[in-house]
């Protein structure tokens, strides 16, 4: 991901210089620094600190290491960049943001659809009130990557799929990789927090034994998830990876007693559509175009500049991840009880 | 096949023509307890006989099969009373009124050995019976999530009518007139599509009901409105797939819209019914490149037509008041999840 973040943010940005990398690999480290023209290199984070010639950090090591990281950062005043997830579990994520705010640290977790301008368009129709009341909602990520996979091919998978398939490799299944971004997408657009949940997860067998070599394929497939919101709408948030037919798509369908979006988003691109006010007695739906806007890594920029939290609300910083956690803790939780929980 | 109508309200006029469009079938008789709308309806479908209750009708007995088109709380006794007469059953839906009257049917249905079937309407969508065969004839191999929707917009847009004013969309949202919300209303029709359409039983459900503030004190008039709206319910099936199905009568910018999207681990299909019904696949190369291809689809016989073949043949034909018994139990045990909100097995 680090040299994605340099491609699609970093490295478009001007007036941002990339000053030092930390990795515990040499050969990563030397690698990633040779590509992207990174004078300083460190074998740890201490070191860097140490030699502390930097303005802020992006953390984009392994989600296990979010936390220790984040916290030495802190403690030495830098601003924080942070991949998603940003820990491992709620209550790591609030120390987190807690000890950020006390020490009034720009902080900023890359929930990457953020970047998607019409997401932005699709929540300021609803908090313009545009479709009124929102009433119903459903939204679903659907990837297809796991029917594509020739289990029998260890090779074909040991590098870029097999350790998403295995907890003791760090995966939360679909629910950490992508359940995240669907719960910000939907709850970001309506503006309203899930209050109570149920989830059911699932784990598909893929081969005899359910392990291959070193990974054991315990990590979930697919999750449903059925939601209250703050202002008393229902909905149900869905994925999986077993989704033949699409690749990496996003789909949220907000119904509201005036109005109703359906915004849906894959590598094919955008489309945000609405039914609203005349439109309603004929069910007709509506292109409708979003402006850009500022990608994560600008805002960011923008929020070190100005030496402050932007006041946008629109910026996915660390508390808002936090309560992001909260649900996909409890989704675990439910799964185990099959029971409702409160948020 | 001498056809019986009993009940001559609201749906029965599609009994009506729909068994009188088919060869060899004929209406021969009405039963209706309102005198005066029983002969307008015999005069309207040219029925010859008329009675003011089945069992006047019964002591006649000059008919092969009823069409059962009473109050879904009628069902019940009328239909047993009919197949312990030896007559064939077409019921409305729902079956009954919860499943434990629906297993009591399905009981007396089956030691009689006459056909007996519930009329599912979506069944009749050409789209959703082609869906089902490319699922249980395995071309997309094993089924692991399904998505079922059904959305309505009736509480938003007036296309319908106005139900602040209307008695036809009033009793509707009113437990004491008899309703069970979008849930008894639609959530059998959309049961029925996830479950049919993908081949599979559920296993387990968890629902969640809302019924929102729509007047002052949530009441217009004799009518208090506390119906549910919207539902929202997580399943999974008997092999292990999961599910989402969800329904509401708030979706603004659908009338009454369908679908259905089942993936399975070597393709996928999409069923649409609103105004028009599609189908659209993904199968064999095109899951590499997530191609998805509309299928034209022949019509398919309507359930009444399935149902006088069933009877000319003796054999049965779905969907069976056993399917329908399975159905309700799930509605049935939706209501207990709103209540305890935790998932709750279904057998």
């Amino acid at each position: 991901m680090a040299g994605l973040q340099v491609q699609r943010g970093w490295g478009k940005i001007e007036g941002v210089e990339l000053a030092g990398a930390v990795d515990v690999m040499p050969a990563n480290l030397e690698a990633f620094a040779t590509t992207y023209g990174v004078p300083n290199r460190f074998g740890s984070l201490e070191e860097a600190i140490a030699w502390g010639q930097f303005d802020a950090a992006t953390v984009v090591a392994s989600d296990a290491f979010h936390h220790p990281l984040v916290m030495q950062l802190i403690a030495a005043n830098k601003p924080i960049f942070c991949e998603k997830p940003l820990a491992t579990n709620h209550a790591l994520a609030l120390e987190m943001t807690e000890a950020a705010e006390r020490a009034g640290l720009v902080n900023m977790v890359n929930l990457t659809y953020r970047n998607v301008a019409e997401l932005h368009k699709a929540r300021q129709i609803v908090t313009s009130g545009e479709i009124g009341e929102v009433k119903h909602i459903e939204a679903s990520y659907l990837q297809h990557w796991l029917a594509q996979r020739d289990f029998s091919n260890e090779a074909e998978l040991s590098g870029r799929w097999l350790w998403r398939l295995s907890r003791n490799h760090g995966s939360n299944g679909t629910l950490g990789d992508i359940g995240i971004h669907i719960i910000d997408f939907t709850t970001f657009a309506i503006n309203q927090p899930i209050v109570s949940m149920n989830c059911r997860l699932q784990t598909f067998r893929k081969v005899d034994g359910d392990r291959i070599g070193e990974y054991v394929l315990d990590a979930n497939d697919s999750f449903i998830i059925s939601a209250e919101f703050g202002n008393g709408a229902i909905g149900t948030i869905h994925s999986s990876r077993w989704a033949s037919g699409h690749s990496n798509d996003q789909k949220l369908r907000i119904y509201g007693n005036r109005g109703g979006i359906e915004l849906s988003h894959g590598h094919w691109g955008t489309l945000l559509r609405v039914c609203a006010g005349a439109d309603v007695p004929t069910s007709t739906w509506r292109e409708v175009k979003a402006e850009p806007v500022k990608s994560n890594y600008e805002r960011f920029v923008d929020a070190v500049r100005a030496g402050r939290q932007e006041v946008s609300d629109t910026l996915p910083d660390f508390r808002r991840a936090t309560e992001l956690q909260k649900v996909l803790d409890l989704a675990l939780v439910a799964d185990l009880d099959r029971r409702e929980h409160k948020v | 096949m001498r056809m019986l109508i009993l009940g001559t309200g609201g749906m029965a006029k599609n009994h009506a023509k729909s068994f009188a469009a088919i060869d060899g079938v004929s209406v021969v008789a009405g039963v209706d307890v309102d005198p005066n709308r029983l002969d307008a309806f015999r005069a309207a479908h040219d029925i010859p006989h008329g009675f003011a209750s089945l069992d006047a009708a019964l002591a006649w007995g000059e008919f092969d099969a009823v069409a059962n088109v009473t109050p879904d709380s009628i069902h019940h006794s009328t239909s047993i009373a009919a197949l312990k007469a030896g007559k064939h059953v077409f019921c409305e839906k729902p079956l009954a009124t919860d499943a434990i009257k629906a297993f009591e049917m399905v009981e007396v249905a089956e030691q009689s050995g006459l056909i007996n079937m519930v009329n599912l309407t979506y069944r009749n969508v050409a789209q959703l019976q082609k869906a089902r065969e490319i699922v249980t004839s395995g071309q997309i191999g094993t089924v692991r999530h399904v998505e079922a929707s059904y959305l309505q917009s009736w509480l938003v847009s007036k296309a319908w009518g106005d139900w602040r004013t209307e008695s036809q969309w009033l009793w509707r949202l009113s437990k004491k007139h008899g309703s069970n919300g979008v849930l008894g209303d639609i959530g059998v029709h959309i049961l029925d599509f996830a479950s049919y359409g993908s081949g599979l039983d559920i296993d387990h459900v968890f629902a969640r009901l809302k019924t929102f503030d729509k007047a002052p004190g949530n009441k217009i008039g004799e009518y208090d409105l506390d119906a549910n709206d919207s539902f929202t319910m997580n399943v999974d099936f008997s092999n292990g797939a999961l599910g989402v199905i969800h329904a509401s009568r708030w979706a603004t910018g659908h009338f009454n819209e369908l679908r259905l999207r089942v993936y399975g681990d070597k393709g996928s299909v999409e069923v649409l019914n609103g105004k028009t019904s599609h189908l659209k696949v993904v199968m064999g190369e095109d899951i590499e490149t997530a191609t998805w291809r509309d299928l034209e689809v022949p019509p398919v016989p309507t359930n009444y037509q399935r149902f006088a073949e069933a009877v000319r043949t003796g054999q049965m034909q779905e969907p069976s008041f056993r399917h329908a018994a399975e159905l309700q139990k799930v509605l049935d045990l939706a209501l207990v999840t709103e209540q305890e909100r935790r998932e709750l097995p279904t057998h």
